[in-house]
């Protein structure tokens, strides 16, 4: 009798074949689970007070963001939120949808990575955001696309919400001077122009 | 005796007369003179404010100050008027300290030197920019709530030379760099411009996210066009400005 012919060998062979059966279905299973697992939200990496601004269940509206093109005119982007009972929620949705960026590949993100909204007030028609800005931050733009950045911002908040008539930017709870380097933002703005 | 002269009154008519036929002589618009010349260039950023950092590491601060060395050498040399530099080495001043020593020297003229960042590498060129009447505007700030401070206000009676300083400067650019995109002039409202007694521009002479602009900016004729371009772009503005201010 051969030894491939003995009964402890033939058994050593079924628990192999079972052991690479299971561990193929495993790795199988853990597949499928990662390709359905929801996508990361990115709403918590730009938005700090993490309270909810919407239940899965409230109403969708639409709403037009801003960002520049590759001509530097501001161009709108048709973008949507949750209708949340309290219209300043909705503002922090788009606030939270500009932070994340354009959809289009033609349009250019107007605020780096790393910054964050801490909060948002609205009083007496105006606007205050509060930007958590990290405190080792450069310039990471020019004075033409700070520019665009605070613009894009006014008209993304001015364009849909007409309770909102003007602006004002405070960094990590403090007043500034400038956003990055160059755009005054020591008082609220409002009339700053779609190019320039 | 009855005096019959001219009445003291009839001689203040005549001394108005007299003084509104003279303004009839004065030059139009913001003239300057030679000797009370005062370019201030200011290189943008400085000390661990780098600026914007190009693809290759290149960073705005140490161009910037080149470009304003190069600039004071030319006007030294070619125009001889009096020339301050907000920053002569690598070293951090904040915004507010550049603009009390324009002030403070008793600048004429303010030229800030900064390069252009965007978040796409295909976008290269020049722009001008200066501060609008929109932006100071006393109307405006009251609408806001907040009265205007006197030391805002200062910019306000040389917006006009300031929007043709950068257009000066913008038309040498598009002549001298057919080859860059023209960014266009802008009015914006630029920190710290208000405070500001003195035709002031800020100009981003290239793009440094731009690995082409880059490159270029590493080169030493490159920068030496550029700086040649602004020394052009300051002393058409002056001799513009100025009758017999500019040596030809």
């Amino acid at each position: 009798m051969s030894e491939q012919g003995k009964p402890g060998f033939r058994f050593l062979r079924l628990v192999s074949v079972l052991v690479l059966i299971l561990a193929a279905a495993g790795v199988l299973y853990l597949v499928m689970q990662k390709s359905h697992a929801p996508k990361k939200d990115k709403v918590e990496s730009v938005y700090m007070p993490g309270f909810p601004l919407y239940t899965e269940d409230m109403e969708r509206i639409p709403i037009e963001l801003f960002f520049p093109d590759k001509n530097l005119v501001l161009k709108g982007e048709n973008g949507v939120i949750y209708k949340s009972t309290d219209p300043v929620d909705r503002m922090r949705q788009v606030i939270v949808l500009l932070l994340k960026g354009p959809r289009s590949e033609f349009l250019l993100p107007v605020l780096p990575e790393g910054i964050m909204l801490r909060e948002f007030y609205l009083h007496d028609g105006c606007a205050y955001l509060d930007f958590q800005v990290p405190a080792s931050r450069v310039s990471p733009m020019g004075c033409f696309m700070e520019y665009l950045a605070a613009a894009s911002i006014q008209e993304s908040l001015i364009r849909n919400f007409p309770e909102v008539e003007k602006v004002k930017i405070v960094l990590n709870g403090m007043e500034a001077e400038t956003l990055f380097g160059h755009i005054d933002i020591r008082s609220p703005f409002q009339g700053l122009k779609a190019g320039g | 005796m009855r005096y019959t002269g001219l009445g003291i009154k009839n001689r203040y008519v005549f001394l108005l007369i007299v003084m509104v036929f003279m303004t009839m002589f004065l030059p139009d618009g913001y003239a300057l003179s030679e000797q009370d010349l005062v370019i201030v260039i200011d290189a943008g950023h400085g000390g661990q404010d780098t600026g914007v950092v190009g693809p290759g590491g290149l960073t705005e601060k140490e161009v910037c100050l080149d470009l304003a060395g190069r600039v004071k050498s030319l006007i030294d040399k070619g125009l001889g008027y009096r020339t301050f530099l907000t920053r002569s080495r690598d070293e951090a001043i904040s915004l507010t300290e550049r603009s009390s020593l324009a002030n403070n020297n008793r600048g004429t003229l303010y030229v800030s030197i900064h390069l252009s960042g965007f978040p796409d590498q295909t976008i290269q060129g020049f722009g001008l920019f200066y501060i609008d009447q929109a932006y100071l505007a006393p109307g405006s700030a009251e609408q806001t709530g907040n009265k205007l401070p006197l030391w805002d206000r200062q910019q306000i009676p040389h917006i006009k030379e300031s929007r043709r300083m950068a257009d000066t400067l913008h038309q040498v650019f598009v002549q001298r760099f057919p080859g860059q995109t023209d960014l266009g002039v802008h009015a914006v409202p630029i920190y710290p411009f208000a405070t500001l007694g003195m035709p002031s521009v800020l100009i981003e002479p290239a793009v440094l996210t731009s690995p082409v602009q880059e490159g270029l900016l590493r080169q030493d004729n490159f920068r030496e066009e550029i700086a040649n371009a602004i020394y052009e772009g300051i002393r058409l503005f002056v001799k513009q400005a100025g009758s017999g201010a500019v040596h030809e």
